[in-house]
């Protein structure tokens, strides 16, 4: 499977390999095993903390690590009761022992009091149809700024409308957090393609098995996860049982090995039907050789950091425009 | 593998799920009961065995009074001493367990349906006269009564035995013994009782107690399985508990030694099989969970294999995911291929033990069960779902539809889990099994609940 045209550089990407493709509703991932187990950068939940709210829209996150460089995830947030829940717009380094305030942050609960206190918790990657606008909203100091968006989306779920996001990850977290049993993260696994229905969904690499660990869950239950949940909401699963046509065991096992090769290739012509794309590049940060640059394309966004033409975290997705 | 298959099996899974009320309406119609039909079947087949299922637990209330109902109805005529003694076992347990009303209700269906052979009149002479709250059923339920003892004994008989019993008739002592007394234990009661049933013009003056006289053997009878209000990792079983602090890291020679114990005792009381059962153990990476339900699901279902492998001659286990003993969760879920792979070695039945989280890919085990009877395989093949508790959401966890389903979350299960599993491998001489666990069940549950219907 061949995903290199949608990076944006010419990364040397021969290390990468793929794993089986594992599918729930309509949900596809196909998982992706980096070599380069790069262990000199902490992972999101372990080693990134919360450590203060200063304001509407100034979240300030810390890398307690005696040693260790934290990349932020991409558009993560965290979620706590009485207070109001915070989201990142874009993603940043933290060198050890370092504290870093984004002064463009955003407030992702609409009319609710308190400040989010420092503390050790979950966090969420924001959900796929919001992120386009939240990438584009990135260095914009307006705490509101996503609230219009969260009401759309509140909409289509037939929600309250108004910009309250703990509407979704909160009152649907059952369903959501099922995403993650659904499909399963596989021993080092450094990253994965996100499949909605037949379309690439978004790519997703971190610099490490550990990390990507950390940061699976927040991916595909809440970003991937709220997506193909709109999906799957008016989705009649009723296809009829086409029993193989084998005659003993021995063929049985050959024609589902062969079904499967068929639905391997079928999620390959998903990734060459994928348009190729032609990316405009800025850089946002360094730190040492590392760079973190935004990625902005016709049907993709996101952003990646390389070191020397290396990539090491890759959060890709795909355009609501494109998806729908 | 068809469910709706008359199968003991079947039969089985249907007195735990169906709860229809056995319905005797006021007209002189026999009582009405859907199931009839089966019952009637399961009887025929093997009366002893049928009567024994009313020693489980986990029955419906409703199936038990069905099974009271057959057992007074049908003829014991041809029956071995044996098997005569194996029905009224079973019958003195249902009379002691079951609700007075509903009883009674069974004592009227009998007559509806002029059942009245040497056993049915015995059973229902001696729960009336016997019955603890005698006094108070009598004065509530006098027409009932006087209904089912005429039935029992014929309405010139009682009518007959209560005269001389209240001295309005010259007393027969033969006769009187013949008929009512060797059936009584407080003689004194039953002198003055049975009269007063026949006497014109009296009030009701009992309040109901009668009602509450099985109250102390269903609660014994019940509560011989825990069930937790609040479930937490710990008390699904001993057995999953001591797994989850292993899982969690706990690892000691104490909690390995603990573990084999729990296993020990806890498969002592369960039923054994001599066939061949595999069993795919789904150890995929879902079966971790997370939060207060990490390694739950998983500890669970090791906790089947463990106490499987004391109790099954003939055991082959084929892991899905990771690894190790315990197996730790790990990779995806690949139901199918572990299907197709125990398959090859011929087994009397398959139970494929899983959070239900089917991903490689969803729909292959469907499709896979779909096509067996079409390459030849007939084998039974059950889904075990392994669950943190009893109303675990299994919306988008039933992968294959077209299988029979069963479900567990604590160790009580694993009686339900295991009868079901071994009944399925039909002609595997799984009724053999069953009847002598059921009869060891009895036996356990006699000493236990000690009814007063079988106190002589």
């Amino acid at each position: 499977m061949d995903y290199h045209q949608l990076i944006p550089s010419k990364f040397d990407l021969s290390t990468y390999r793929f794993g089986m493709p594992q599918q729930s509703g309509t949900l596809t991932v196909l998982p992706v095993f980096g070599s380069n187990n790069d262990s000199r950068f902490v992972a999101p939940l372990s080693g990134l903390k919360l450590s203060q709210v200063r304001g509407y829209g100034n979240m300030e996150l810390s890398n307690p690590a005696e040693t260790g460089i934290a990349i932020a995830p991409l558009h993560m947030g965290y979620i706590q009761d009485r207070a109001q829940n915070h989201a990142l717009c874009r993603s940043a380094f933290i060198a050890a022992g370092q504290k870093l305030m984004f002064e463009d942050a955003c407030c992702v609960q609409a009319a609710q009091g308190g400040y989010l206190e420092g503390r050790d918790q979950w966090f969420f990657i924001l959900p796929l149809p919001l992120r386009e606008e939240a990438l584009e909203l990135r260095g914009k100091e307006d705490y509101s700024k996503l609230w219009d968006a969260i009401s759309r989306l509140n909409e289509q779920f037939g929600l309250p409308n108004r910009g309250h996001l703990e509407q979704i990850l909160s009152r649907k977290r059952a369903f959501l957090t099922q995403y993650q049993s659904r499909l399963e993260l596989l021993p080092h696994q450094t990253g994965a393609v996100f499949f909605i229905g037949d379309k690439l969904a978004g790519v997703e690499i971190a610099p490490s098995a550990a990390y990507f660990q950390e940061l699976w869950m927040p991916l595909v239950c809440f970003c991937y996860g709220v997506a193909a949940m709109y999906q799957e909401k008016d989705l009649e699963v009723n296809k009829p049982l086409v029993p193989f046509s084998a005659s003993n065991l021995q063929e049985l096992r050959e024609q589902l090995n062969q079904s499967r090769l068929e639905r391997q290739e079928q999620v390959r012509n998903w990734l060459a039907q994928t348009p190729a794309e032609q990316f405009a590049i800025e850089e946002e940060e360094r730190f040492l050789s590392l760079r973190l640059q935004t990625v902005t394309g016709k049907n993709f966004a996101g952003q990646y950091v390389e070191e020397e033409g290396r990539l090491l975290y890759a959060s890709l997705f795909a355009k609501p425009g494109y998806l729908n | 593998m068809d469910v709706t298959q008359p199968t003991l099996a079947n039969f089985l899974q249907h007195l735990r799920t169906t709860n229809e009320p056995f319905i005797l309406r006021r007209d002189a119609a026999p009582p009405q009961w859907s199931d009839e039909a089966w019952h009637r079947s399961n009887y025929d087949q093997n009366p002893e065995l049928y009567a024994l299922l009313a020693v489980m637990e986990t029955i419906q209330p409703w199936q038990r009074v069905r099974i009271l109902f057959q057992l007074l109805q049908r003829s014991r005529k041809g029956m071995s001493n044996e098997v005569r003694g194996t029905l009224e076992r079973a019958t003195n347990l249902l009379l002691a367990v079951l609700h007075p009303d509903q009883v009674l209700t069974v004592f009227l269906a009998l007559r509806r349906v002029r059942a009245n052979h040497k056993h049915t009149t015995k059973a229902i002479l001696k729960y009336i006269f016997n019955h603890p709250q005698f006094e108070d059923m009598a004065s509530c339920r006098r027409p009932t009564l006087m209904d089912c003892l005429e039935h029992a004994l014929g309405k010139n008989v009682a009518r007959a035995c209560s005269k001389m019993l209240s001295e309005e008739a010259t007393v027969n002592e033969a006769y009187l013994r013949r008929n009512v007394l060797r059936y009584v234990r407080n003689l004194q009661r039953v002198k003055f009782i049975l009269p007063f049933l026949y006497q014109q013009g009296t009030h009701q003056t009992g309040n109901g107690q009668y009602q509450l006289a099985h109250r102390q053997y269903t609660e014994k009878f019940e509560q011989r399985q825990e069930r937790p209000k609040t479930i937490t990792a710990t008390n699904r079983g001993d057995i999953s508990a001591t797994l989850v602090h292993l899982y969690r890291g706990g690892n000691s020679p104490d909690l390995q030694q603990a573990l084999d114990g729990y296993v020990e005792e806890g498969a002592r009381e369960l039923p054994r099989f001599e066939g061949k059962l595999a069993l795919v153990l789904d150890a995929s990476a879902s079966t971790r969970s997370y939060g207060e339900r990490e390694y739950c699901a998983l500890s669970q279902a090791v906790a089947l294999q463990r106490v499987l492998e004391k109790r099954c001659a003939n055991l082959q286990v084929q892991t899905v995911g990771g690894s190790g003993n315990p197996p730790m969760p790990e990779g995806n879920t690949d139901l199918a291929t572990a299907l197709l792979d125990v398959l090859e070695s011929e087994p009397d039945v398959v139970a494929i033990a899983t959070d239900g989280y089917e991903n490689v890919y969803p729909g292959d085990l469907e499709r896979v069960v779909e096509s067996l009877p079409g390459a030849g395989i007939q084998t039974p093949v059950v889904f075990c779902h392994s669950k943190f508790t009893s109303s675990d959401d299994l919306t988008l966890r039933r992968p294959a539809q077209n299988l029979p389903q069963l479900e567990f979350w604590h160790q009580d299960d694993f009686e339900d889990v295991l009868l079901s599993l071994f009944l399925m491998a039909n002609g595997k001489g799984a009724s053999d099994c069953l009847r002598e666990f059921l009869l060891e069940k009895l036996t356990k549950v006699e000493k236990e609940v000690a009814p007063w219907t079988t106190i002589n």
